[in-house]
């Protein structure tokens, strides 16, 4: 078996134990506010067969036209029968498509930096976290993985197909998410810093060949082709198209900062690097950011090192380099934007972890380096384990990959809703009123997809009264002013430190707990 | 007449009224001096004032009085039976803290005195390690911040796996979502008082607390729980 093949098999193996990860209980945690909004969007367009690019929110189309098959195979007929493990299958498969692109840069990255760059993929937490959640991160990922694959398998063999490849996935990185532009300009940069690097070194650069005009240009034209497909709603929503550009005045303004997601720079190498909140666990994905380190360095001096590479590397150490300083610099930020990075800091580390290796003299100590390697691989693994399967850990706040996450109280909320339709002469038809200052109720349109007569209100409607009315915390008071029923009221979580409360007409919370006592032990 | 007729009554029920006063008290007198004496607990410090304005007192939730606890007379020899008592859980590997911290005497409100468990409904067991006449509990779920817990149902048994003689002392679970059954107990604000819950003729060896989750997220907390009881005869 050759070192080629031992990798190849290797990468399918971990791709295949990936799944170990990603795949189990994917409804163990509430889904987040943003998962919500995405899958109510999308079952829209599985109701009704309409999409609409909004260029003010919920990014692009590619996320909830992935969906749709995930929920024909489902056997769902409509949105209210869709449940989050069909969502979030969504983002496995392109989790774990994300090492399976390994593939295409094996050789240029080196087999065995390949391989173990698959293994960091598979076990980082930030990685499986958000592998298991209804975003856009993980395509927006995949497609910028597929991207720079296809454009290297073009650069190695000059093939039309390959540019076509590389096109349709920066067209399909367009269509995912808004901030792909930052993923383009690190890229763009990262090319004009290979030439100058190599020019600093007295390389001789000859781009003769390297690229045809007839192949970018059809490059160019499957790239626009996708893109206003997707955007235009599989042409019939030409509108879209230009508001995929027009949207970038919108998140050019949100990017500015002043926005409840504003963070410093350091934000998301100091999360990575160490995170311990309170007297709890500590979590650190320490070991792919020293190993990047070391990756980044044997890419950009590899005659002091004694290594051949090939010009994947360098690309790839500027690339990552740029993308983690632009993310870095904007002030907006949320968690799982650094997927996008942390993924060109997991190839760096898997060339990394091989030059370590090669760099250690005798076998016994490459033994013990590949041991030392191997322990703090199991401890990134159980740190993965702990963030997205340990109930305990799934959306505590301690756990740093956790960002204003719904809290489990949330569900006692559709699951009274639930009951109380249960003692309800209509059932799930019976009205059921949201309140909330800012709209602030998501995920409850999700939760309460199977109620068909659910209003949704940013302020005090003039009749609030209904069977079962949900109320931000700040519009309590002056809802119980208004209603004229009597109800039954409880408190419930949204998220931390954010509370709704929930009135229950009196006669059917009574019936409820008839049903209750009944049905208790000795009742 | 009819003045001397009414100032007559008026001494007679001001007698009545000095007798029946003067017989209670010495009744009072006798407890105390008696079988009955007042249980002195030794509370932490406040760590908040006043309650948030978030939290509303439902029907279901008892509000604060704003007033020092009642003495709570219970018979002489009356004392914590639970302290260094070993502890068994739902949750076998805490997040944060030890089991033991639920009997080990310290019933601060900070961050390094309580034990925390994991979210949904979760038990601690204390082993009193022989049979108690039970009088009261007195509980301290995290009093750190104003909260209220969830469906906090205090069992005793004869058994450590709550099969034999399981009896409820405490139930604050109104909609029977621990399925243990109604309780007509009312939640609380967790304060430095902690919660007092008397009982009566209560002979038992184990004692179970379940919670699930509180206001302030969905974990089980357990600062300090004692038992207050005498030998059983």
């Amino acid at each position: 078996m050759t070192r080629r093949t031992a990798a190849v098999a290797l990468i399918l193996a971990v791709a295949a134990g990936a799944l170990a990860f990603r795949l189990p209980r994917l409804a163990l945690r509430p889904l987040h506010c943003d998962e919500a909004v995405e899958a109510v969007k999308t079952g829209i367009l599985f109701d009704t067969g309409v999409y609409r690019y909004d260029p003010h929110e919920y990014h692009g189309p590619t996320l909830h036209y992935a969906t749709v098959p995930f929920l024909w195979l489902s056997g769902a007929r409509s949105f209210a029968d869709s449940s989050e493990t069909t969502y979030r299958l969504v983002s496995v498969t392109f989790g774990v498509g994300l090492i399976l692109l390994l593939l295409l840069v094996g050789d240029g990255l080196g087999w065995p930096a390949a391989a173990v760059a698959g293994a960091l993929l598979a076990i980082s937490p930030a990685m499986v976290f958000y592998h298991r959640y209804y975003i856009h991160e993980p395509l927006l990922v995949f497609f910028t993985a597929g991207a720079i694959g296809a454009g290297w398998r073009y650069a190695r063999s000059g093939r039309l197909g390959w540019a076509l490849a590389a096109g349709a996935c920066l067209a399909l990185m367009h269509a995912t998410k808004e901030t792909c532009v930052l993923a383009f300009a690190a890229m763009g940069l990262a090319l004009a810093a290979k030439l100058a690097w190599r020019k600093l070194w007295g390389e001789t650069i000859d781009l003769r060949g390297l690229l045809k005009a007839r192949h970018l240009a059809l490059a160019a034209a499957a790239a626009i082709a996708v893109s206003v497909t997707l955007f235009s709603s599989f042409f019939t929503h030409w509108r879209g198209p230009l508001d995929s550009i027009l949207t970038y005045k919108s998140y050019l303004t949100r990017s500015g900062g002043a926005g409840a997601h504003d963070h410093p720079w350091h934000y998301y190498l100091g999360t990575l690097a160490y995170a311990r909140y309170g007297r709890g666990a500590w979590w650190s994905e320490g070991l792919i950011l020293a190993l990047a380190l070391v990756g980044f360095v044997a890419a950009l001096w590899p005659r002091r090192s004694g290594e051949r590479l090939t010009p994947l590397p360098r690309f790839l150490a500027f690339y990552t380099l740029f993308l983690t300083a632009i993310y870095a610099a904007i002030p907006y930020k949320t968690p799982w934007c650094a997927l996008s990075f942390l993924h060109g800091m997991t190839l760096l580390a898997g060339l990394g972890a091989v030059t370590l290796v090669r760099r250690v003299p005798t076998h016994l100590l490459k033994a013990a380096v590949v041991l030392l390697l191997a322990a703090a691989g199991y401890h990134l693994a159980s740190q993965a384990h702990r963030a997205a399967l340990d109930r305990r850990f799934v959306c505590d706040y301690r756990n740093p990959y956790v960002y204003g996450h719904t809290t489990w109280d949330l569900l006692e909320v559709s699951r009274r809703a639930e009951q109380i339709a249960a003692v309800h002469p209509k059932g799930h038809a019976m009205v059921i009123k949201v309140i909330a200052s800012d709209l602030d109720y998501w995920p409850l349109p999700f939760y309460l997809r199977r109620f068909p007569n659910v209003g949704y209100w940013d302020r005090l409607p003039a009749d609030p009264d209904a069977d079962f009315v949900i109320v931000s915390a700040d519009l309590a008071d002056a809802l119980e002013r208004r209603l004229r029923g009597e109800y039954f009221g409880e408190t419930r979580g949204l998220r931390p430190r954010v509370l709704l409360r929930v009135y229950i007409r009196r006669d059917l919370w009574n019936a409820f707990i008839h049903r209750q006592a009944q049905a208790a032990p000795g009742g | 007449m009819p003045s001397r007729l009414l100032v007559g009554a008026g001494l007679f029920v001001a007698g009545v009224l000095m007798w029946s006063l003067g017989c209670g008290a010495a009744q009072a007198g006798e407890d105390a001096k008696g079988d009955l004496e007042e249980v002195k607990f030794e509370l932490p410090l406040p760590m908040f004032r006043g309650t948030p304005k978030e939290l509303k007192f439902d029907e279901h939730i008892e509000k604060p009085s704003g007033k020092p606890r009642p003495a709570f007379l219970a018979p002489k020899g009356t004392k914590n039976v639970a302290l260094k008592k070993p502890v068994t859980s739902s949750d076998d590997a805490p997040i944060i803290g030890e089991l033991a911290q639920v009997t080990d005497g310290d019933k601060k409100g900070s961050d390094g005195s309580y034990v925390e468990l994991g979210p949904g409904r979760q038990w601690v067991q204390i082993d009193l390690q022989e049979k108690y006449n039970i009088h009261a509990l007195l509980v301290w779920h995290f009093h750190g911040e104003a909260r209220i817990y969830h469906d906090v149902v205090v069992q005793v048994a004869d058994d450590p796996d709550f099969i034999t003689n399981v009896r409820t002392i405490y139930n604050n679970d109104y909609d029977n979502s621990s399925g243990l059954g109604i309780g007509k107990d009312l939640e609380y604000l967790e304060s430095n008082e902690g919660r007092l819950m008397p009982c009566k003729d209560i002979v038992a060896r184990y004692v179970r607390l379940y919670s699930k989750g509180s206001t302030a997220n969905d974990m089980n907390h357990y600062t300090e729980v004692e038992v207050y009881a005498t030998p059983a005869k």
